[in-house]
């Protein structure tokens, strides 16, 4: 048997339809002998009115009309022959009673067999169709069992993958191109797993790889700035370098995290997030810049809800807007950190009086990479991916960020976090 | 009064001598491994107190270090340390799972090293 379904779908419907063919032959046939009936019983009753009329008017010019009703009847001619060489005798009579009697009888004859046709094909045509139904039955449930249901499992499988649920795999059941289908699948859904499973070890790699060194060189540094006869000079040194060591590690950090977001590889963590507590570490954190910057840096809090969220992630999103209005901000200037409650979402504006952003780079902000002119001309350092890593963990976090900047003033930038959202998303 | 015994592991030599040294400097008496199956073998050599040990080590990693730390009773209930450089978060969830108390990123600061392994003797 072929594992070929469109081979078994067209032998099926050639089953199908050959039956149906053969239904409608057998009473079309049926249909012809009636209608053959009928005219033979019509040539009867026109050949018995002819014989009637012969029997009245005994002419030689009825007999010729009566023969040439009768030409096809060889035996019915012989009887019309022999009636006109006895026209007018007793015999004549007779000749006539017979022509009318064989006429009634093979018409009749005629009849009862299309009548016996006509039964045979209707027992036919009700057996075809109700061969035809359980065929199609047949052909539907086998469609159903085997082609449909299978496809249909392996088309909600395909969307769990989608929803980053690599372990599914369907059953290799139904039939032919199902059964294909199913493997191919599920062959698709290995090697997904298998290249997920490289990439996590190609970003444990490289992270383990940058990270080893720094380990080393924030540890050592660690050590000997503890001791305390470390001259003011050598101290001031190391101090460049491990606030350098923290950059560089920042940087790494951030790489990886948006090579990471590339992949898809994005995990949050399901925390409660108190932000007011996150956003008061992060200032917390960046006041030492802030000095060290001349800047002043003012907290603004205000109780908003917890959230279901990943708290890490949202501090590491403070903290990149704080240390981006820091960097911005000329000594003197001012950074305000606000937090408030809107009803459904808590709302949080870092607001500096640095230089600005021109309005056409401002769209560009938020692309990975893409540095200010003012960062770039004032030597600004930075990769460009504070705000980039600001967007995607705002936005994996069913939030909104926007900008708000005139050159020369100053900077907004406006976080919406909403309390509830749909987790799935990045779950 | 002996001083605790710390088994450390990492692969990485300035790292080891880093905790050491500062682990010395402690208090603390140090048995050093190399990779998964030293620790193993050390722990097997002498009775150890506590444990520090980094997740991607050659031979064995940390994780299965820890699990048969955890599966022998002499080191089955002693504080142990996991130290991992990786960046994916589910590392931390994996460390616990194996069974290790605490978790730490690398780089790590010595300084909160000690004071994390002070807390978990106490």
């Amino acid at each position: 048997v072929s594992r070929n379904l469109i081979t078994r779908m067209g032998i099926a419907s050639g089953v199908v339809a050959a039956l149906v063919a053969a239904v409608f032959l057998v009473l079309v046939t049926a249909v012809q002998d009636q209608q053959d009936a009928t005219a033979s019983a019509r040539h009867a009753q026109t050949v018995i009115a002819g014989a009637n009329a012969t029997r009245q008017h005994p002419t030689p010019a009825a007999v010729e009309r009566l023969a040439e009703l009768v030409k096809d009847d060889p035996v019915q001619s012989g009887r019309v022959t022999r009636l006109a060489s006895v026209l007018g005798s007793p015999l004549a009579g007779r000749l006539l009673d017979a022509i009318t009697v064989s006429e009634q009888a093979t018409s009749e004859n005629r009849s009862d067999l299309a009548q016996d046709k006509a039964d045979l094909a209707t027992t036919l045509a009700i057996g075809g169709l109700i061969g035809s139904v359980a065929l199609i039955a047949l052909l539907a449930s086998y469609l159903i069992r085997f082609i449909v249901l299978p496809v249909r499992r392996t088309a909600r499988a395909a969307r769990r993958i989608a929803t980053g649920d690599l372990t599914v795999r369907v059953p290799e059941e139904g039939d032919a191109e199902p059964i294909e289908l199913a493997q191919a699948f599920n062959a698709m859904a290995d090697s997904l797993q298998e290249s997920e499973r490289l990439k996590d070890e190609f970003f444990a790699l490289v992270s383990h790889e940058l990270r080893t060194p720094l380990t080393s060189i924030i540890g050592y540094l660690e050590l000997v700035l503890d001791d305390e006869e470390l001259s003011e000079e050598a101290r001031r040194f190391l101090e460049v370098v491990e606030r350098n060591a923290q950059r560089l590690l920042r940087l790494v950090g951030d790489m990886l995290f948006l090579a990471q977001v590339e992949a898809g590889r994005l995990s949050l963590e399901s925390t409660d997030v108190d932000l007011e507590r996150v956003t008061a570490d992060a200032v917390e954190a960046a006041r030492p810049a802030a000095e060290r910057a001349g800047v002043n840096l003012a907290l603004h809090g205000a109780p908003v809800r917890t959230f279901n969220g990943d708290r890490d992630r949202c501090g590491q999103m403070i903290d990149n807007l704080i240390s981006n209005a820091l960097k911005f901000t000329p000594p003197d200037g001012r950074v305000d950190v606000r937090l408030s409650d809107a009803g459904d979402r808590a709302i949080l504006e870092v607001t500096d009086t640095g230089s600005g952003i021109p309005d056409a780079e401002q769209a560009r902000l938020f692309e990975r990479f893409f540095r200010a002119s003012s960062a770039t001309s004032a030597a600004i350092p930075g990769a460009g991916l504070g705000l980039a890593i600001v967007k995607t963990i705002v936005e994996a976090h069913g939030g909104r960020v926007a900008l708000a900047s005139r050159e020369g003033e100053g900077t907004t930038v406006r976080v919406e976090l909403p309390y509830e959202r749909a987790l799935a998303a990045v779950a | 009064v002996s001083r605790p015994v710390v088994l450390v592991a990492d692969d990485d030599e300035d790292i080891l001598a880093l905790l050491v040294l500062r682990l010395e400097r402690a208090g603390y008496e140090v048995v050093v491994a190399h990779d998964g199956r030293e620790a193993l073998a050390a722990a097997e050599a002498q009775p150890i107190d506590l444990a520090v040990i980094d997740v991607m080590m050659p031979e064995l990693d940390g994780h299965e270090v820890v699990r048969r730390l955890r599966a022998r009773p002499a080191t089955a209930g002693i504080p142990i340390l996991v130290l991992t450089a990786a960046a994916q978060e589910h590392v931390a969830e994996a460390s616990a799972a194996a069974g290790a108390d605490a978790h730490m990123r690398k780089p790590f600061s010595p300084k909160e090293l000690v004071a994390r392994l002070e807390e978990l003797r106490a």
